[in-house]
């Protein structure tokens, strides 16, 4: 359906640009006062455009202790919370979902809904039981504490058995012909032929993970193990005195930067695995 | 060296049986086409013997040694699947190398062996394209080079050239048969075109729902059909069954008289059989008249659809290709009285 009507295309343009708008300005306003001093941002009017103390707050960020953790420790844990249940993630489901696609096992159909039950149950719902477990196992403020209870995915798995779905039964038969065990098979037919899917579900699963803010908040006092998320909080917090509004708006824009250059780094792969057409 | 041998093989789903007890004795070299309607149970033999599913009952013997709980690797056979099952992220050479790879054979040898395959089948330009940059008939070779390299005692297909057009099947047909030829490993072939069937057999197994209905070469097949199942499954187009009344005198077709061959000793109600290509175009005494219903040439014959009075199905003649029939002409049938087929009304068994 091609229209051409002025006040269709003139609205919908409008509707776009404010859409754009609502995301793009929150973002410069955090860009812009990044780049103030503290004292600049408690005078009204705020600053619309940015200021010339970009590097200099990025200094006074990395060198001071003053905010609970150091920031490129706090990135370091986000860094490695991320990656751990990303990685986590995309492991156990992918191994689950091949289980469950190409073995015949006994109460297969069972355990096929127990995954799927656990989808009703993610961290908020069974957040005291969980933290009784983690407390008990003694993984309070460590990185196994922060990713494992939220590895667990229904939804990768889902995902992920319907992409082997998709492989034919014949490209099975024709590696067993070949000599390829099952892992085998896994590893050099089922794995190489998801890899897109992977990719897709990898940036999905780091954001999430990059954007945890309750569980790493209950199961961490060490401000070592704090993540940049919880950070920014803590600065909102910092006692009695005026909020840093510079140093948490840097803050927040460190803390956004990991994801961006995931989606654009994956981007790539998609649009190369997309491109490549080999199913 | 291989033979193959099946005995007394059965093969169950829960509660269906769909293959019923198949003995077939496979010669070393031979070239062995498994032919039937779809569904009759063509691929699930084929694939017991290959180690793909599992064998309910019975044995396949592979050069005298029982193969029955032997994984498919182990068994010495090689596939190549409908689809052609080609591992679509790997390049040709990959592909083919794949299986040799697992053997841990030599890094030499593996390239070896994929260039020479390769050569024999003149795909050695695209040995470093991926499958989904291939024709159809491309694809179809590179499948058969990865059963050709691992030199297997036994090459099994399944219906390997149904997704190719009519054109490239003739010539992969002859190909394949060529190539087996040449390198003498024992076939199993499955198809459900009986033309392949025909062209590509040195015998034949008739299949009809899970049950050999015959084992011969193309010609015993065609010549001396057991039953009214092989009669009608092998010939193009089928042949003709009309059923009519065998009396001392005549073969009585709906009223209409034919004299009885004399070596032909049924009486009663029976199954005649004549195939489209067993009519005598003479003028005179014509046994049964009929009008022309219909007309299909296909370049060097013609074949008429006629109707006759008493007889519900439309009757199927050969004609030489330049004959002028025209629809609605009252023709005559004149069957060649030396190849009648008869079969029982009930068992469809061949009568004579
Ligand atoms: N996994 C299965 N479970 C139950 N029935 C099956 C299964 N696979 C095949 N069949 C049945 O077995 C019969 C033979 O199938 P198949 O060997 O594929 O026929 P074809 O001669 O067309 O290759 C069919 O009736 C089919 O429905
Ligand atoms: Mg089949």
């Amino acid at each position: 359906m091609v229209e051409n009507r002025p006040m269709t295309t003139f609205i919908s343009h409008s509707v776009l640009i404010i859409g754009v708008a609502l995301i793009v300005f929150p973002i410069w306003i955090m860009l812009v006062a990044s780049s103030h001093d503290a004292l600049r941002l408690t005078q009204v009017p705020l600053p619309l455009l940015p200021g010339d103390q970009f590097w200099e707050n990025i200094k006074l960020l990395f060198s001071s202790k003053t905010f609970g953790a150091p920031i490129h420790l706090s990135l370091l844990n986000s860094l490695a919370m991320a990656m751990m249940i990303s990685l986590g993630k995309i492991s156990i489901s992918v191994i689950s979902a091949f289980a469950i696609v190409y073995f015949k096992f006994r109460f297969r159909m069972f355990f096929f809904w127990m995954i799927f039950v656990t989808l009703m149950l993610p961290v908020e719902v069974r957040i005291l039981p969980t933290y009784e477990v983690v407390a008990s196992l003694g993984m309070l403020d460590s990185y196994l504490g922060l990713s494992v209870p939220l590895i667990a995915s229904a939804t990768a798995t889902f995902m992920f058995r319907q992409t082997f779905l998709t492989i034919s039964d014949e490209l099975m038969e024709a590696s067993r012909i070949d000599g390829a065990s099952p892992m085998r098979f896994f590893f050099d037919v089922v794995i190489p032929m998801s890899r897109t899917n992977i990719a897709a579900l990898f940036v999905i699963l780091f954001i999430y993970g990059w954007n945890q803010y309750l569980w790493p908040l209950l199961i961490t006092t060490d401000p070592d193990m704090y993540t940049v998320v919880m950070s920014i909080k803590q600065m909102l917090e910092s006692g009695e005195s005026e909020p840093m509004w510079h140093m948490i708006m840097l803050t927040a824009l460190f803390a956004m930067l990991p994801p961006v250059l995931v989606v654009v780094f994956m981007q790539k792969i998609f649009v190369k695995g997309l491109t490549d057409s080999e199913k | 060296m291989s033979t193959i041998n099946m005995q007394q093989l059965k093969k169950s789903y829960e509660d269906t049986q769909v293959i019923h007890g198949i003995d077939i004795d496979i010669v070393d070299g031979e070239f062995i086409v498994l032919v039937g309607p779809s569904g009759c149970g063509k691929s699930t033999l084929l694939r017991m013997v290959a180690g793909l599913e599992s064998i309910s009952d019975g044995e396949v013997k592979i050069d005298d040694k029982v193969v029955n709980k032997l994984e498919p690797k182990d068994r010495g056979i090689a596939m190549v699947f409908q689809n052609y099952a080609l591992y679509p992220h790997m390049t040709v050479y990959q592909n083919m190398a794949y299986g040799l790879k697992l053997m841990k054979l030599p890094k030499e040898e593996i390239v070896q062996r994929v260039q020479e395959v390769a050569e024999l089948l003149q795909i050695e330009q695209f040995l470093e394209r991926r499958p989904s940059n291939l024709s159809g008939g491309q694809r179809q070779r590179v499948a058969m080079g990865r059963a050709i390299v691992r030199k297997p005692k036994v090459f099994l297909f399944d219906e390997p050239l149904s997704n190719l057009d009519a054109k490239l099947r003739v010539q992969m047909r002859m190909q394949i048969k060529t190539l087996q030829r040449n390198l003498g490993v024992t076939t199993l072939y499955v198809t459900h075109d009986q033309v392949e069937a025909m062209t590509m057999a040195d015998r034949l197994v008739v299949l009809k729902d899970g049950i050999a209905a015959q084992i011969g070469t193309p010609m015993e097949i065609y010549d001396d059909p057991h039953n009214q199942f092989v009669a009608g499954f092998i010939g193009s187009p089928a042949m003709n069954f009309i059923d009519c009344t065998i009396s001392d005198e005549v073969i009585d077709i709906g009223g209409q008289k034919m004299p009885r061959p004399t070596d032909v000793t049924q009486r009663g109600s029976v199954v005649l059989g004549i195939r489209p290509e067993h009519f005598i175009n003479t003028a005179d005494q014509p046994a049964i008249q009929g009008q022309v219903d219909m007309i299909e040439k296909v370049g060097a014959s013609v074949f008429l659809y006629v109707k006759c009075d008493h007889i519900e199905e439309l009757i199927v003649i050969q004609r030489e290709g330049h004959s002028q029939v025209q629809i609605g002409e009252l023709v005559p049938i004149n069957p060649n009285l030396n190849k009648l087929y008869f079969f029982d009304k009930n068992t469809q068994q061949r009568l004579y």
